[in-house]
């Protein structure tokens, strides 16, 4: 991601579709990953894949630069509508939370393993300490608030909030050494 | 709170995970936009979650391009325009509301705070008021004290007056009293000196023994200031001066057994 991805967004923002494309090219498969990592089935994935860029499309005045990276604007888009997608879908088939957590959880599971390359699946996040990779899953994938997080787990308040930067600091190593 | 503390707070990290709130929005927002360290710290944490995303990149189907593009040609003409937000358009009269009631309520503590000032000088006016007229009041009483002062020292002091002493006699003995005596202008002054008040009902009265006979020379006071001098009935001339005791308001002639002062001259 470089600045020239401000200067898409520009152009989208300006009516360019052929920005548009560009962006596609460069981060739908980035994007994909993601929704495929909260929806976990493809067809659903297919669905939350086109109405983010659709809404990049709408919303490119809603980007700003001052606010963060490109690609986290994108991100944080195609992250609501796929958590949205799930939440929705959850009460529609069962009408009960549980479901959510089914449905996440499912990550790796049946159809979705098929899809996917299984050395992908096991990425970065997988290679977490657990206590770490469940606060990124609860807040990255799941859209949990702090709250939300320490209610579930039991943890105080605080200690979510030092661990969520504990992981966030040993993903980065991560990523440095697997660069 | 500081760069460094931010940093350490884990705000930046819910901040990019979407969790923060929109107070703690508004702030890293505030520091990124201030501060260098803060910046590059949630660019860091921004690639990191895009680095993560990149490898695990999962190709769509192709289908999906071709199906978004045909999406937003069929929107190119319905791209929305910005709006502006009607918030804006009732921004500054909210201003202008909230500066009139900012500065109503200063008008109102200003009222007040001078009101109270104003009560305070009243009171301290009245005060010094109070305090000039009991200076007023001293100076009149010094002033005529100093008058009376002056009067008496220029009669003691007066190169024409001659002072007569008069002596105590039988049970006055060792009481005295003090007359000057202007005989160019037959002026008399009484000075009481040491005499001890007279009985009840009775008056000390003055006599001018002229040629054998005695002639009032005027009632003696010692109520008001016994140290002061006293002026007389007028005597032109005189060989001796003395004092009886008479009844209040004097007699025409002096009762002699009741003598207690004689001053010769």
């Amino acid at each position: 991601m470089s600045a020239s991805d401000a200067y898409l967004i520009e152009a989208v923002r300006q009516g360019d579709q052929s920005a548009l494309g560009k962006l596609y090219d460069a981060y739908g498969g980035a994007l994909n990953g993601v929704i495929l990592r909260i929806v976990a089935k493809e067809e659903l994935a297919q669905e939350v894949l086109q109405d983010t860029f659709v809404k990049i499309w709408r919303n490119a005045t809603g980007y700003d630069p001052a606010k963060g990276r490109p690609f986290t604007w994108m991100m944080n888009i195609a992250r609501n509508a796929a958590i949205d997608m799930v939440r929705t879908a959850a009460v529609r088939n069962a009408g009960s939370i549980r479901s959510i957590d089914k449905t996440v959880y499912g990550i790796g599971h049946d159809d979705l393993r098929e899809d996917m390359d299984v050395a992908e699946v096991r990425d970065v996040v997988g290679r977490l300490k657990p206590e770490h990779r469940e606060l990124i899953e609860m807040a990255y994938y799941k859209g949990y608030s702090q709250q939300e997080i320490a209610d579930d787990t039991g943890l105080p308040l605080g200690t979510v909030k030092s661990r969520t930067r504990a992981a966030l600091l040993e993903l980065r190593t991560q990523l440095k050494d697997h660069r | 709170m500081n760069a460094e503390e931010l940093i350490r707070s884990g705000l930046l990290e819910a901040y990019v995970l979407g969790q923060a709130s929109p107070e703690e929005a508004a702030l890293v927002e505030r520091m990124r936009a201030s501060d260098d360290p803060v910046r590059e710290e949630l660019d860091a944490i921004e690639l990191a979650l895009e680095q993560q995303a990149m490898q695990q990149a999962v190709a769509p189907a192709p289908k999906v391009r071709a199906s978004i593009m045909d999406a937003i040609k069929h929107e190119g003409g319905k791209k929305e325009v910005p709006v502006i937000p009607i918030q804006r358009e009732h921004k500054p009269f909210n201003w202008m509301a909230a500066a009139s009631v900012a500065a109503l309520v200063l008008s109102a503590v200003m009222n007040f705070m001078q009101y109270r000032e104003l009560r305070d000088v009243r009171v301290e006016l009245a005060q010094l008021q109070d305090d000039r007229s009991v200076l007023a009041e001293e100076l009149k009483v010094q002033r005529t004290s100093m008058e009376r002062t002056q009067q008496q020292l220029a009669v003691v002091m007066d190169p024409r007056a001659e002072m007569v002493v008069l002596n105590g006699m039988g049970a006055a003995e060792g009481h005295k009293a003090r007359i000057y005596w202007d005989k160019t202008a037959s002026a008399v002054h009484f000075d009481a000196l040491s005499m001890p008040a007279p009985p009840e009902g009775t008056q000390y009265q003055l006599w001018a023994l002229v040629d054998g006979q005695p002639v009032d020379a005027g009632m003696v006071s010692l109520e008001q200031d016994t140290t002061g001098l006293q002026r007389m009935k007028d005597v032109p001339n005189a060989q001796a001066f003395a004092v009886t005791v008479e009844h209040v308001g004097g007699s025409p002639t002096p009762t002699l057994t009741a003598m207690v002062l004689l001053g010769q001259i």
